[in-house]
Parts: structure tokens; C-alpha cells; sequence
């Protein structure tokens, strides 16, 4: 019975107009950033974060969480009528979708990736509802030791499924943690890194980070690619999908629900890798694997099922145990301190209305990014064709105001500029920059956590080792590590990326 | 040389070391401490120790593996885009939002392969209006708007 009074109070607050306003306002975004190939849901929401200071927390999660999900369903539409990713998520749905296209299926590749959609946000929204109050209970019994190793953990797993190289990704993360420790040390008092700026005695300001490195960047390592030449758009005739190709699509939407739900869950998912994992098994279970890159309707139903699945299930480390899984939930993560709640299994006993309003937005979002996507396609198609010349000076525009906006001062806009400039650098030497704001985002909890535990300890470390829950948490970190490092996983790891290029 | 100056890896093993040697030398100017009573410089020195030998496996791995040539800097977009948002900020406290606005869409736009004189005008023109709308009158945002 206790879900259903926590489901009934979740939509008690989703469901008011001002909060439906902002689900919608959210889907309605993501579906056009994830259109828009230059233009994806780590810039958007970064590019967001200054307005949830002036939004209710609830409302500013709903929306923040909508362009997440939301980018998945427009990601495929992009990927179907012009044959390029609009999200990273949506790359294995140009294989097949576009040759559903370019056979005149255009509109049932639309309508099976949407339905497929849905599908997935239901079931594995349902299954964020059951799992984290679990979670959260079990994060409950944690003391520092626990704490400490968890997010070891997550950072190890976040980066080993990571795409690139592991070792470049263990020092992102570390460059990450670092940038964590400038501001004041809440223990001393002492100003550590602040080069006498007092801007920077409460830190490095994430929002001017994730911007710097995800928006700002992004523009000054395409700008001079995507300025040239236009896309062709394919024509859409009937959104009707037929009889046959509905009863091929309904198994591989399972599959790829529960895969997408699986893997979401895990640090270091998310949806990119849950469509990549979902596309190589419907391959593997098809009784005509030949026609996998030809235009199979399985391979636009599954990978989009487990995109969306993931990009929901994502949710559930982050708001049960406060660790991010990847790059966006950082971003959330950041959103959710930004209104002063700190992320953790606590969320669900004092912000128990938060926790529930997100997870039944969720479901109200996906039902609107239906609407959204299929009757008013047309929209979307008009979208795709507006020049990135436009388009990134738009993204500066409001990049320049919000990072104002955070203190009313300018500092936040040079800090995004120099780290705009970090983060093209860094892409250059083929380094992601998600582990970097991994590591930021989790290192002053690392800190905190890592010195209570050796206080209490009188600085012994083997505590990590004997409190078991802290010692199968480093087991499973170092036997991930290990799986990595042997050769034989590693070449199998290396497969499934290069199948993604 | 060529593979540790001109190689992805080259220069990302140099940058690790490099930041990971800054970090323990900024870190040693606080007190460190003890593991039972950490000081200010203790958990940056283990990260600036760590990130020093990742940079050392990342440079070893540059000399050994494969060269992979890097594409040049892009510094006329680099420099562009950078100055753009530069100009802004600075624009935007002393001559106020409808100066800076239009400032930063053209100056970034010059970055563009395709320049178009009358349609960079007309974004400007938009984005500073759309700006106005959203961040003044919608949200109220206190933002200087013109220096008069």
C-alpha cells in the first residue's frame, strides 16, 4: 500500500498546471536539442542550471529531467530522416532506421521508435519506483567507511564503462577531484587554490564548469565542420507502422526495456551504451541477422526502447545513494544542490515529495513526448534544418546570461570562457570530459567522507577492509578494474566500441 | 618528439603529469597533516601523487603504442569563440545587455565558414530581443541593459 500513497502524492504535486508546465516545458526542449544535432542534453542542462536558482526545486528537477528523456525521443527522429545522430544515444538508430527511410518507411521507423519509446519509459519508470526506496533503505545502515568506498565504486565503474581509454578516464576523474578541492576547506578554514580570488572561496562554480566544458567547447570543436553544407531530409508519408512490422518491434522493445533498464542502473550506463548493447543482442537473437543494417524494424524498436529505459533508471543511483552515473546526472545532481538538497538516501525521508513528483513527471512526460513526436513530426522536421550558424551564437546568448545571472557579477562567464577553451583542449587529446565532473561533483563528499572515516579510525585505513559492506564494494571496484586490464575482456570491450564507430 | 608532443596521448600524459606535479606542489603550501587529522593539503597532495603517476602510465603508453597524428589546433575558432564570450562579459557591465548581446553574436558568427553580413544582423537583432523578453521581462533578471 505504501506506493501507493507515495505514487499518489507524486502526482498530488506532478500534476498541478504549474508543474505540468515545466514537464512540458522540459520534454518540448529535449525533443528539439535532441533534433538538433549540435545540440545535446549535457549543454542544455547546463545551460539551464542558472534558471532553477529563480524555479521550486520540484519544478526545476521535472523540467531538468524532461529534457533527459525527452532528447532520446528526439534523437531518433534526426537519426531516421537525416541519417545523423541527434543524440549520442541515437547513433545505432541510424543503421537501420534510415534504411526504413530510404525504403519509404519513414514514418513507421518514426512511430516504432516512439511507440518503442513509451514502452520503455513506462515499465522502467515503474521499476525507479519499486527498486529505489530499497536502495536507499539498505544506503541507510551506511557510516563514513561505506560512504567512501561506495563512491570509489562509482567513479571506478563510471569510468570503466566509459568510452576510451581507462587510464585517460582515471585522470579526468582526477583532474575532476582536484578542481573539487579549490574554496574553502571546510575543516580549517584555509583557502586552498583560490589564487586570491574571493570569487572562488566557495569553489569552482559547477554550473561555469559543465558549461565551459560541455557547451563551450562543443562549439569551438565544431564550428568550423558543421558551418558547411545542408542536410537532406527524407520524406515521411505514412506514420502508420504495418501489422508485421508492429509484431517484430513488440519483443525487441521488451528486450531492449529490460537491457536498457539493466544497464541505466549501473554506473557509467546510461542511454548511449544501453542502445549499443541492445543493438548488438537483437542482432544475436535474430533469425535474419542479415537484415540488421538493411532496415530492420528490431533494430530501430530495441536500441530506442533501451535508450529511454536507461535515460530513466539512470535516475535511480543518483537520487538513492547521491552518486552520478554519468555526465547528466552530475548535472542533476548539481541542480538538486544548487536548491539545497543534498542528494543521498535521505532525499526519500525529507524530500519525500521531490523524490515522488520527478518519478511521476516521468510518466506524464513520456505520455506528452508522444504527442509531441508523432502527430506533430512535421515541426521537428522543419527544426532540423535550421543552420548551426544560428544556432551556436543562440547557445552562447544563453549561456552568457545565465552564468551571469548565478552571482549578478561576471567572473562565472570568464571561468566558462577559459574552461570552454580546457575542454576543447582536453578533446583534442581525446580525454571525455563526463569523468572530469564526475570527480568534481562527488570529490568534496570523497573528502568529507574520507577523513571522518580515518578520524573515527585514528588513522587506520584497513577499516575500508573490515567493515564488509565498504570491503565488497572495493572487491567489486578492483575486480572491474581487473576485468579491464586482462587482455582477453579488453579486446571484447574494444569490439563493442568500434561496432560504435 | 613527434610522439610525445604531436600524439593524443603525448599530450595528455604531459598534462597529467604536468597538473598532478602543480597539485602537490600547491597542496605542500598547506598544512598536510596526519591521516587520523587530515589538514587543508592532504587529500589534494594523494590527488596530485595519483594524477602524477596516471600521466606517467599515460606517457609511457604514448611512446609505446601506435602514433596517432592530431589534427591541428583549430585556434581561429578557439580564439574566436573564446574572445566572443570574453568581449561579452566585459561588455555586459559596462555598456549593458543590448551592447553586449549584439557584440557577441557577431563577433562569434565571424567564426562561422559561411558569413552572411545581412543575416548575422538579423540574429543579432532577434537573439538580443529574445534575450530581453526571456531574462528581463520574463524572469526579471537584473541585468544592466544600456550604460545611459
Amino acid at each position: 500500500m505504501d506506493i501507493v500513497s507515495n505514487l499518489s502524492l507524486g502526482f498530488s504535486i506532478s500534476l498541478t498546471l504549474y508543474n505540468l508546465a515545466f514537464c512540458f516545458i522540459g520534454v518540448l526542449l529535449g525533443t528539439a536539442i535532441g533534433v538538433l544535432p549540435g545540440l545535446g542534453p549535457l549543454a542544455t542542462i547546463s545551460m539551464l542550471l542558472p534558471l532553477t536558482y529563480t524555479l521550486e526545486p520540484v519544478s526545476s528537477l521535472i523540467m531538468l529531467a524532461g529534457i533527459y528523456y525527452g532528447a532520446q525521443y528526439g534523437g531518433s527522429t534526426t537519426a531516421i530522416l537525416v541519417n545523423l545522430p541527434g543524440e549520442s544515444s541515437s547513433v545505432v538508430t541510424t543503421l537501420d532506421g534510415h534504411k526504413m527511410a530510404l525504403k519509404g518507411r519513414a514514418g513507421a521507423a518514426l512511430a516504432i521508435a516512439a511507440l518503442a519509446s513509451v514502452f520503455a519509459g513506462t515499465i522502467s519508470t515503474a521499476a525507479v519506483a519499486a527498486f529505489s526506496p530499497l536502495l536507499a533503505s539498505v544506503a541507510f545502515s551506511f557510516g563514513a567507511p561505506e560512504y567512501f568506498s561506495l563512491m570509489v565504486m562509482g567513479l571506478v565503474a563510471a569510468v570503466i564503462l566509459a568510452h576510451g581509454s581507462l587510464i585517460k578516464a582515471i585522470g579526468m576523474v582526477l583532474v575532476g577531484l582536484i578542481l573539487g578541492c579549490v574554496g574553502i576547506d571546510t575543516n580549517s578554514g584555509v583557502y586552498r587554490f583560490t589564487f586570491g580570488m574571493l570569487e572562488l572561496g566557495s569553489g569552482l562554480e559547477f554550473v561555469a564548469l559543465a558549461m565551459g566544458v560541455f557547451a563551450f567547447a562543443d562549439i569551438i570543436a565544431n564550428v568550423a565542420e558543421k558551418t558547411t553544407g545542408a542536410p537532406i531530409i527524407n520524406k515521411i508519408t505514412s506514420l502508420w507502422p504495418s501489422r508485421k512490422e508492429l509484431r517484430d518491434a513488440a519483443p525487441a522493445a521488451a528486450r531492449g526495456t529490460l537491457i536498457g533498464s539493466v544497464l541505466g542502473i549501473l554506473p557509467g550506463g546510461g542511454a548511449a551504451l544501453a542502445s549499443f548493447a541492445a543493438y548488438t543482442i537483437e542482432k544475436r537473437v535474430s533469425k535474419t541477422p542479415e537484415e540488421f543494417g538493411q532496415g530492420a524494424v528490431q533494430g530501430v524498436a530495441g536500441p530506442e526502447a533501451a535508450n529511454n529505459a536507461a535515460a530513466q533508471t539512470a535516475f535511480v543511483p543518483m537520487l538513492t545513494l547521491g552518486i552520478p552515473s554519468n555526465g547528466v546526472m552530475a548535472l542533476m545532481m548539481g541542480a538538486m544542490m544548487i536548491n539545497n538538497i543534498s542528494p543521498g538516501p535521505q532525499v526519500m525521508t525529507t524530500n519525500p515529495d521531490i523524490f515522488w513528483a520527478l518519478i511521476t513527471s516521468m510518466w506524464i512526460g513520456n505520455v506528452m513526448l508522444v504527442v509531441l513526436n508523432l502527430p506533430m513530426v512535421g515541426l521537428w522536421v522543419k527544426l532540423i534544418s535550421v543552420p548551426y550558424r544560428f544556432l551556436y551564437p543562440a547557445i552562447l546568448v544563453f549561456c552568457v546570461i545565465g552564468l551571469f545571472s548565478i552571482q549578478n557579477q561576471t567572473f562565472e562567464i570568464y571561468t566558462a570562457a577559459l574552461f570552454g577553451l580546457f575542454g576543447y583542449l582536453l578533446m583534442r587529446m581525446k580525454c571525455e570530459p563526463a569523468p572530469l565532473l564526475l570527480g568534481f561533483v562527488l570529490g568534496p563528499m570523497l573528502e568529507v567522507n574520507l577523513r571522518r572515516t580515518l578520524l573515527l579510525s585514528r588513522g587506520d585505513p584497513s577499516v575500508l577492509l573490515t567493515h564488509p559492506i565498504s570491503a565488497a564494494m572495493l572487491g567489486i571496484a578492483v575486480l572491474l578494474l581487473l576485468t579491464v586490464i586482462l587482455p582477453q575482456i579488453r579486446k571484447k570491450r574494444e569490439e563493442v566500441f568500434t561496432e560504435e564507430d | 618528439m613527434n610522439r610525445l608532443f604531436r600524439s593524443p596521448d603525448g599530450q595528455a600524459g604531459i598534462f597529467f603529469l604536468g597538473f598532478g606535479l602543480l597539485t602537490v606542489f600547491g597542496a605542500l603550501q598547506y598544512p598536510v597533516g596526519t591521516p587520523a587529522q587530515m589538514g587543508p593539503g592532504f587529500f589534494p597532495l594523494v590527488l596530485g601523487m595519483l594524477l602524477s603517476l596516471v600521466g606517467i602510465a599515460v606517457l609511457f603508453q604514448a611512446l609505446k603504442g601506435e602514433f596517432v597524428a592530431m589534427p591541428s589546433v583549430d585556434w581561429r575558432s578557439a580564439s574566436i569563440i573564446t574572445g566572443a564570450i570574453i568581449l561579452a562579459a566585459m561588455l555586459l557591465m559596462t555598456a549593458g545587455l543590448l551592447v553586449a548581446i549584439p557584440v557577441l553574436v557577431i563577433v562569434a558568427s565571424l567564426a562561422s565558414r559561411t558569413f552572411n553580413p545581412v543575416a548575422v544582423l538579423g540574429a543579432a537583432a532577434f537573439l538580443t530581443a529574445m534575450a530581453y523578453f526571456i531574462f528581463i521581462w520574463g524572469l526579471e533578471l537584473r541585468i544592466p541593459l544600456l550604460w545611459m
